[in-house]
């Protein structure tokens, strides 16, 4: 069977495969939603992986696997492979058999296990045995508070995932609402999909929401998605995030979107420590210790407060010990915040265990065509690696090669030219070697900002880019990530680490926010020619090639 | 014709003979002397006296010489019954008097005794004047079927064009990556027919004709025919070595890729028609004795293709033609198909004490020339889609070989020999280029979607022939996904395939994205960029002797400087800089 009138194709390997022109596109769309995981999405179509996480996914949201199968079933082209149907139910199956839930004598947690013959089964797989308290009854086994967290990561990977309806501590109040007119007097709502990514969240209050993944474009309002769902629990809410520019940034918009006010939110860094109803906190500080083998003196500020929610902002990139503090806080609502759910360290389960499932998923090139991110031109400019520049690449050792390709001296002269060429649109040069971008810097006499930037000098840099009052700023590895520049159009990228994807999306993300005009933004990436800074290069872009973005590619610039 | 040079045609025979002729012609007093006679004979015959003769012959004497006079210069039975339905039934002769035909027939006796005597040739000094009396027969049309073939029960029509034309790149994609092997007889082995079943678009010419009703019971199987014709074909074409090892394509394999399959269609056919190392008649497996002393007795199989294809040609496109009727055309073709030059005393059925093929009526035109001519159809030019084919099961279906010695124990002669009626298709008469051109029916749209990011996605069926083509040169990431690799394109490349095909085959989904463009264009100029400089030979040599060597015009042209006290020089110039070397009063070792 071939029935071209239907969208999907659905894969042995249990990756599915869509046609995005195909009319049938938004029924598939929202199928696959509930039950995969949007692996990529190029122009024409969009793969997605069926996982057992996906699955556990769909049953964490309530929604029933057969009917599921069904309508894969009445989607799929192809008839539908057999793995894929009892690989569901297996997996499906196992949802459901554990649920965590709060001891009657609130003196604890207790796990229900469906059978006793499983509850006696789970005693015996490695790792589990010592986060369990006694039997309670044949299918009931307490849980140590402390343990709730530990225990359903172990559980999670042993195929076990736990249904945890123990539910959240309230946390301590706050009144706390998002504006209706900006201070500035313009009307502000949240967008369709920013409402729906919070309901999504929330759940309507049930035990099954409360906690889980959101998945957004960079540009697409993460930040404010964060805000409206501490808005809606109104409680105490502690925000953790990447740098001290972006606790700055969380600051700023708080104070410009909600009702919050500056003695209720405070920042929580390397240089200011201020714990307020609203605390925004950088992952670093967090993680910081005196010695290598010392213990982490702020990991306890989750405790300090009696939080209501706890936001994970670029939830991929969340360092080991933040999961080791998040599992013993699994009594507060967690909110995860990302562009995209692959990580590295391939700890895709812990995040579904420890912060929850993944609630919401939009993909970029969707937000872009309703206008709500700006339209994005990659253009890969390669340039020739000339002269003396190119005798140091050949000579350079292997690891040092690709930074000899990176400072080629002819990238220069192109980014006047592409200055030159978009002469109304706020610009940053990004770059990784902060040699080379002093070099730019100077020959170009533009601001530089580098991580030894002093944060007032930052600031302020800041401040008169927004103001037009310096066209464009050169710019290193700290402006990768939440860095809101709201007028920056055009990015010119002279080197990156080798073959980041993520830097590559994260850097095209700090141009996405919507654009007065066209709407339009435009990406270069130089790079020399025939040298190991093209192979990179075509690395890095991959990710947004998977996304839907197209990068031209022309040789050398007039 | 002069009167002398008919004379001299006359010298040779005996005065009894002339006066039997001169008697026959209606002379009364003859001369006595041979050569009198001669001249007199001769007379007659000239001028005039012709045109009287041919006019008391009757209608088909006078076709038969006529015949005869425009094709070769003698009477062929065969040919006269076969075109013209003619049978010249032989004087009667009174041994004493051999002009004298018993049967009453003026006619015969006139050609038989008069025109060409007993070698039936036409006596070579009146076959111009005669031609100028007679004109040549035209050949009667060949008699088509009106519609469909009359129905058998169990017939199956084969239409072949549009399988041809999808299966063809399929199989030489598939001949590429080595998975086919010919054995010595230019025949595939049995994995390769195994193998190729995958890109077979349809199924096999007989493929389940086994369920049909009264087909049971037999101990005599089929075969495969398509996937048999294909790998022989290939070789027969040249188009692959079917050898292990390495590319199994050559450049004619190569240039037959980079054409559109009806054109590549007609490349294999011209070329198959021509090769002579492989003997389509070996497979009628059931006469047995062909290898060995046996092969001596056949004749070339490319003069044998070359006469059914001429006449081939002469069919109407799309009407049906009867096997047997084109049979007995063929047969009244100018050149008589023989698939044996000598009487074949090798081959035999089943067991040779039992007797041979060799026996006057066990090599006849339907045991050997009309099972090779289905042999052919049926495996070969169906196979090209030159011909659709009607077919009943050949379970009996031909039973003129029973009378055969070891025949008994056979249910068929040949697997062809269900084999009832052909046409010649649009694309066949392309093929045998009895048109100019074809119409190809417009390529299937594309399945595959590329993407920028690298990735090929297939949203429907790929057909097997595509996907050897994708596996050959991108890199498989699921079953219905590839990635390009600059990493995989280069080895593709190494291996000899041409990225032009890649991209044209992609370029059939729609426009490539730039992004694959350009990594397709790099990928050619990194492949192309370092070129083969030959072999070297490095030698050591002492530093001082280096710079004088090197510096010296007789021996510096050949050398090249690879370290301090290292030479090299290429292989081509050894001897020369030896030579060179030796002149200068030094010496290197061989």
């Amino acid at each position: 069977m071939n029935d071209p009138s239907r969208p999907l194709i659905i894969q042995g390997d249990l990756t599915v495969l869509v046609e995005v022109d195909h009319p049938r596109y938004a029924d598939a769309r929202e199928c696959l939603a509930h039950c995969a995981e949007l692996v990529k999405s190029p122009e024409h179509v969009h793969s997605w992986r069926i996982t057992a996480l996906s699955v556990w996914n769909t049953c964490a949201i309530g929604k029933d696997v057969s009917a599921t199968l069904r309508m894969l079933a009445e989607l799929s082209r192809f008839p539908l492979p057999e793995t894929i149907t009892v690989r569901l139910n297996e997996w499906a199956g196992r949802w459901g058999k554990l649920t965590l839930e709060r001891s009657p004598l609130d003196d604890g947690l207790v796990l229900q296990c469906r059978d006793a013959a499983l509850a006696g089964h789970i005693r015996t797989l490695p790792g589990i045995h010592h986060h369990l308290g006694e039997q309670l009854s044949a299918c009931a086994i307490q849980v140590p508070l402390l343990e709730r967290g530990k225990l359903k990561v172990a559980l999670t990977r042993a195929g076990y995932p736990v249904d945890d309806r123990a539910g959240f501590t309230p946390g301590e109040a706050l009144s706390l609402a998002m504006r209706k007119e900006l201070p500035g007097g313009a009307p502000f709502a949240l967008r369709d999909y920013q409402h729906a990514a919070v309901d999504a969240f929330l759940a309507g209050g049930s035990t099954r929401g409360g906690s889980g993944v959101l998945v957004l474009a960079c540009g697409a309002g993460k930040t404010v998605i964060g805000l409206a769902a501490a808005a809606q629990v109104g409680a105490a809410t502690l925000v953790l995030t990447t740098s001290t520019t972006a606790v700055r940034q969380w600051i700023s918009e708080a104070l410009d979107k909600t009702t919050l006010t500056p003695d209720q939110i405070g920042a929580f860094d390397g240089t200011v420590k201020d714990l307020r109803p609203v605390t925004v906190a950088t992952y670093h500080i967090l993680t910081h210790r005196d010695s290598a083998t010392g213990g982490f003196p702020h990991l306890d500020l989750f405790q300090r407060r009696d939080w209501g929610l706890i936001i994970y902002d670029e939830v991929h990139q969340l360092p080991a010990p933040i999961f080791q503090v998040t599992a013993g806080v699994q009594a507060r609502r967690r909110l995860g915040l990302t562009a995209t759910l692959v990580r590295e360290d391939q700890r895709e389960a812990e995040v579904f265990a420890l912060i929850g499932p993944k609630r919401y998923d939009s993909p970029w090139r969707e937000l872009e065509s309703q206008g709500w991110i700006a339209s994005a031109r990659c253009t890969e400019v390669r340039l020739p690696l000339t002269g003396a520049a190119f005798a140091a690449y050949c000579q350079a050792d292997p690891r040092r090669k690709l930074r000899a390709a990176a400072e080629n001296p002819a990238k220069l002269d192109a980014i006047r030219v592409l200055l030159a060429r978009h002469p109304a649109s706020p610009a940053l040069v990004i770059g990784t070697y902060v040699d080379q971008l002093g070099a730019i810097a100077d020959s170009l006499d533009l601001p530089l900002l580098t991580g030894s930037t002093p944060q007032p000098r930052r600031d302020a840099l800041y401040a008169d880019f927004r103001a037009g009052r310096i066209r464009a700023l050169v710019v290193s590895k700290v402006a990768n990530f939440a860095v809101d520049l709201p007028d920056a159009a055009l990015a010119i990228e002279v080197s990156g680490s080798f073959g980041s994807r993520q830097e590559e999306a994260q850097r095209l993300g700090r141009l996405l926010r919507p654009k007065p005009g066209d709407n339009v933004a435009h990406f270069y990436t130089l790079v020399s020619a025939d040298t190991i800074e093209q192979d990179f290069a075509l690395n890095r872009q991959r990710f947004l090639c998977e996304q839907g973005y197209h990068y031209a590619i022309v040789d050398g610039i007039a | 014709m002069s009167l002398p040079e008919l004379i001299d045609s006359f010298a040779l025979r005996t005065a009894k003979e002339l006066r039997s002729l001169a008697y026959m012609l209606g002379q009364k007093n003859l001369p006595t002397r041979q050569g009198d006679l001669a001249d007199l004979v001769a007379r007659q015959l000239h001028g005039d006296g012709l045109a009287q003769t041919i006019a008391r012959m009757n209608e088909s004497e006078r076709l038969a010489l006529a015949d005869a006079v425009h094709h070769k210069g003698y009477i062929d039975p065969v040919r006269l019954k076969s075109r013209f339905g003619v049978t010249l039934r032989p004087a009667e002769r009174d041994p004493r008097h051999p002009g004298v035909d018993r049967s009453g027939n003026d006619g015969v006796r006139l050609l038989v005794c008069v025109l060409i005597g007993d070698t039936r040739e036409v006596i070579p000094a009146l076959v111009e004047p005669l031609k100028a009396l007679l004109t040549a027969p035209p050949r009667p049309p060949l008699r088509c079927c009106d519609g469909d073939p009359p129905a058998e029960a169990g017939m199956r029509l084969i239409h072949t064009a549009t399988i041809a034309l999808r299966e063809f790149h399929g199989v030489l994609r598939l001949a590429e990556t080595g998975a086919l092997r010919c054995t010595d007889a230019g025949f595939p082995t049995s994995s390769s027919q195994r193998a190729i079943l995958a890109v077979l678009a349809e199924p096999d010419v007989y493929d389940g004709v086994a369920d049909l009703p009264g087909s049971g019971g037999t101990s005599q199987a089929i075969g495969p025919i398509r996937p048999v014709a294909w790998p022989t074909l290939m070789y027969a074409c040249s188009y692959s070595p079917m050898t292990a090892g390495g590319r199994q394509l050559t450049s004619e394999g190569t240039a037959a890729m980079a054409m559109p399959a009806h054109c590549a269609l007609r490349d294999c056919c011209e070329r198959w028609s021509k090769a002579s190392d492989v003997d389509e008649f070996r497979r009628i497996d059931a006469i047995k004795g062909q290898s060995g002393r046996g092969a001596d007795s056949f004749s070339d199989p490319a003069d044998r293709r070359a006469i059914i294809l001429d006449q081939l040609r002469l069919v109407p496109p799309g009407r049906w033609v009867a096997l047997a009727d084109f049979g007995r055309w063929l047969q009244g073709a100018d050149e008589r198909l023989r698939v044996c030059d000598a009487a074949p005393w090798e081959l035999y059925l089943s067991e040779k004490r039992y007797g041979n093929l060799g026996f006057n009526g066990s090599h006849g035109w339907e045991i050997l020339e009309m099972r090779y001519l289905a042999v052919v159809l049926v495996e070969y030019l169906a196979t090209l889609g030159v011909v659709d084919l009607a077919l009943v099961p050949p379970w009996g279906a031909a039973p003129d070989y029973r009378g055969l010695w070891g025949a008994d124990d056979l249910d068929f002669l040949s697997r062809y020999d269900g084999l009832r009626a052909f046409r010649v298709t649009d694309l066949g008469a392309y093929i045998l280029g009895s048109r100019d051109t074809f119409a190809a029916p417009p390529p299937a749209p594309s399945c595959l979607r590329v993407h920028a990011d690298g990735s090929v996605v297939a949203t429907g069926v790929v057909p097997v022939s595509d996907r050897i083509l994708l596996d050959g040169w991108l890199q498989s990431e699921t079953e219905r996904a590839w990635r390009i690799d600059r990493d995989r394109l280069l080895r593709a490349c190494e291996e000899g395939r041409r990225l032009d095909d890649l991209r044209g085959f992609l370029a059939q989904a729609g426009p490539l994205p730039d992004a694959v463009s350009r990594l397709m264009d790099d990928a050619q100029r990194r492949f192309t960029a370092i070129t083969d400089a030959g072999s070297w030979r490095a030698f050591h040599v002492p530093e001082e002797l280096a710079q004088l060597l090197l510096g010296d015009p007789r021996t510096g042209k050949y050398l090249r400087r690879l370290e301090k006290d290292q030479l090299a020089v290429r292989n081509a110039d050894w001897k020369a800089a030896r030579k060179a070397i030796r002149a200068m009063g030094w010496s290197c070792p061989e």
